[in-house]
């Protein structure tokens, strides 16, 4: 059962994607916190978290990702999930992190709705 | 492959969902506080209310009760949650300040007082941890004034069923399932007894597994060399002594243990439980260590007599090579030690208690006979002689002890809150829940 976290980064309609495998808690969040930031430092505002190969995600993982949102924010960004198995989906609504972060089925969703997003702020 | 915590550097202690809405490594600066705003409004929040023993109260289900609350809390960063903690030996002023008020067990008013203290503050359920033993009165009776008086909703963890309770046992637990909005049990077995035995209605009746601590998989080597024990089989029972534990059992098995791996050696961590103290002193330990002595086994039995706190525990479980619960009561339907065993994915012997019977299925650990040292033998033999077995045994304890780590125990338990504080069950708590509706509706401003 795999439990470390691995991350891989592909753009998908020039969005970034970020697809996760195993479990995101205390002991590997900070691997999605660094990679937030890597994609922020090159200009990237509008990202996608694809959770599908998640197992399990804790507080820590949610933390990182209210961190990520935050910060995106701070350049007018989005943060999307996408992919979220039953488990992830009840956390979010459990803790009401589902009024927060937009939950797509696929990434193809999630992209569309941050493109929407951008398009709506810059008035076109 | 064994298991362990990585050192404290390595976690995150800062960025967990309270942490980051609350303060945040960062903080908020003043261009962020709509978002702050924006979250205070829509996280959800449910204030609880615990009522059960708490630690420094050295016993199982004070560390169970501070793991529930501090795993919740987590989650809910703008809740205000409090404990109502049951007297034993600890002073008010010892408990962290969460807890509010303190219930003298043989003092029935003070079951009164408590009640009256949670339906006059803001917490919106009772989270009621049950065991007999825990509350004042025959069977631990007075614990049904609290409940009578009470008028918000409750749920109610079992930490005991029995298979064949006295009447006055079985009327309490009936009593409690009446006033309660749900039962938790941790074990489909408890949910079985109650229904069957009990008459408890199976709708009121849920299964949340025994938390465990979040624990990743690493080499034991490192952590057996830093305890001071490399190279060497270890195999260990832990948690508070007493004589349920049937550690005399594990000790004369290893004359034939030690027979197939000479270096073998056995761990009984923890201290006498103290309410074992208090009655029969130390005498449990010095037989046990009468016997080790008997059996010529000073340098393979080793004793750590003292509380252990979690990390140390973990440590010397992450160095285990085999945990043993060689428990001689048949109707024990929870065992913190064993769930902490499977959380770190070990490999397990144990006799046959319902519990055990439960979470050891499916080729999770081994099972062997009550009261027998040949069993307790053979089973551990066969897995320190057989790496294969071994490592498929740890990989299922470890898969199945993962949906028990404590942070999905937590969302399990917030689930069933919010759920019934939507939808009570009983009557008192429908009535309150009304009440508190009405009023909400009040508050809210007219469009």
């Amino acid at each position: 059962m795999e439990t470390d976290l691995n991350l891989q980064v592909h753009k998908l309609d020039s969005i970034p994607v970020v697809k996760l495998s195993g479990d995101v808690d205390e002991f590997t969040c900070s691997k999605l916190r660094e990679k937030i930031g890597t994609l922020l430092d090159e200009g990237e505002f509008r990202i996608v978290i694809g959770v599908e190969g998640v197992n399990y995600i804790d507080s820590s993982g949610l933390g990182t990702l209210v961190g990520g949102l935050r910060r995106v924010a701070e350049h007018d960004g989005g943060l999307a999930i996408s992919g979220a198995n039953q488990q992830i989906q009840k956390v979010l609504a459990i803790t009401g992190l589902n009024k927060i972060f937009p939950v797509f089925d696929d990434d193809h969703a999630a992209v569309r709705s941050l493109k929407r997003k951008r398009a709506r702020a810059s008035g076109s | 492959m064994a298991t362990t915590p990585k050192s404290p550097e390595q976690v995150d202690e800062d960025v967990d969902l309270a942490s980051v809405v609350l303060s945040g490594k960062d903080g908020w600066r003043p261009e962020d506080l709509k978002m702050f705003k924006f979250l205070r409004e829509v996280l959800n929040r449910i204030d609880i209310a615990y009522v059960a023993t708490y630690p420094p109260q050295e016993c199982g289900i004070a560390t169970f009760t501070r793991d529930l609350a501090t795993a919740i809390s987590k989650y809910t960063p703008f809740s205000n949650p409090m404990v109502i903690a049951m007297g034993g030996e600890v002073d008010i002023q010892q408990y962290p300040k969460s807890v509010r008020f303190q219930i003298q067990k043989s003092d029935r008013q003070s079951y009164i007082e408590a009640a009256d203290l949670i339906n006059d503050s803001q917490a919106g359920a009772v989270s009621l941890q049950h065991e007999y033993g825990i509350f004042g009165g025959p069977d631990g009776e007075y614990i049904l004034d609290f409940l009578d008086r009470l008028t918000k909703p409750v749920i109610a963890t079992l930490h005991t069923v029995l298979f064949k309770p006295s009447p006055n046992q079985k009327r309490i637990v009936q009593k409690i399932a009446e006033r309660a909005d749900a039962l938790v049990v941790m074990v489909k077995m408890g949910r079985d007894m109650l229904i069957q035995h009990y008459d408890v209605p199976a709708y009121k009746i849920v299964m949340i597994p025994h938390g465990v601590p979040n624990v990743h998989r690493v080499s034991a080597g490192t952590i057996k060399r830093s305890l001071g024990i490399m190279d060497r089989p270890v195999i260990s029972t832990f948690g508070l002594i007493n004589r349920g534990k049937g550690i005399e059992y594990a000790i004369q098995a290893m004359p034939a243990i030690l027979e197939k791996h000479p270096n073998a050696l056995y761990l009984v961590l923890g201290e006498t439980h103290p309410g074992v103290r208090s009655y029969e002193g130390e005498s449990y330990r010095k037989e046990l260590l009468d016997l080790v002595a008997k059996l010529g086994l000073e340098k393979h039995v080793r004793f750590n007599n003292r509380y252990l706190m979690l990390e140390e525990l973990i440590n010397y479980l992450c160095a285990t090579d085999v945990c043993v619960t060689p428990y001689v009561n048949r109707d024990q339907i929870v065992s913190g030690a064993l769930a902490y065993s499977l959380g770190c994915g070990k490999a397990i012997v144990s006799t046959p208690y319902l519990y055990a019977e439960e979470v050891l299925a499916e080729g999770r650990g081994l099972l062997v006979d009550f009261r027998s040292p040949a069993g307790i033998a053979e089973g551990t033999i066969s897995i320190l002689s057989d790496p294969v077995l071994r490592e498929q045994m740890e990989t299922r304890a470890y898969k199945y002890g993962r949906r028990a780590a404590w942070f999905n125990v937590a969302i399990d338990y917030l689930n069933l809150l919010h759920e019934l504080c939507q939808h009570p069950r009983t009557k008192a708590a429908k009535q309150y829940c009304d009440e508190e509706s009405a009023e909400a509706s009040q508050r809210r401003p007219r469009a």
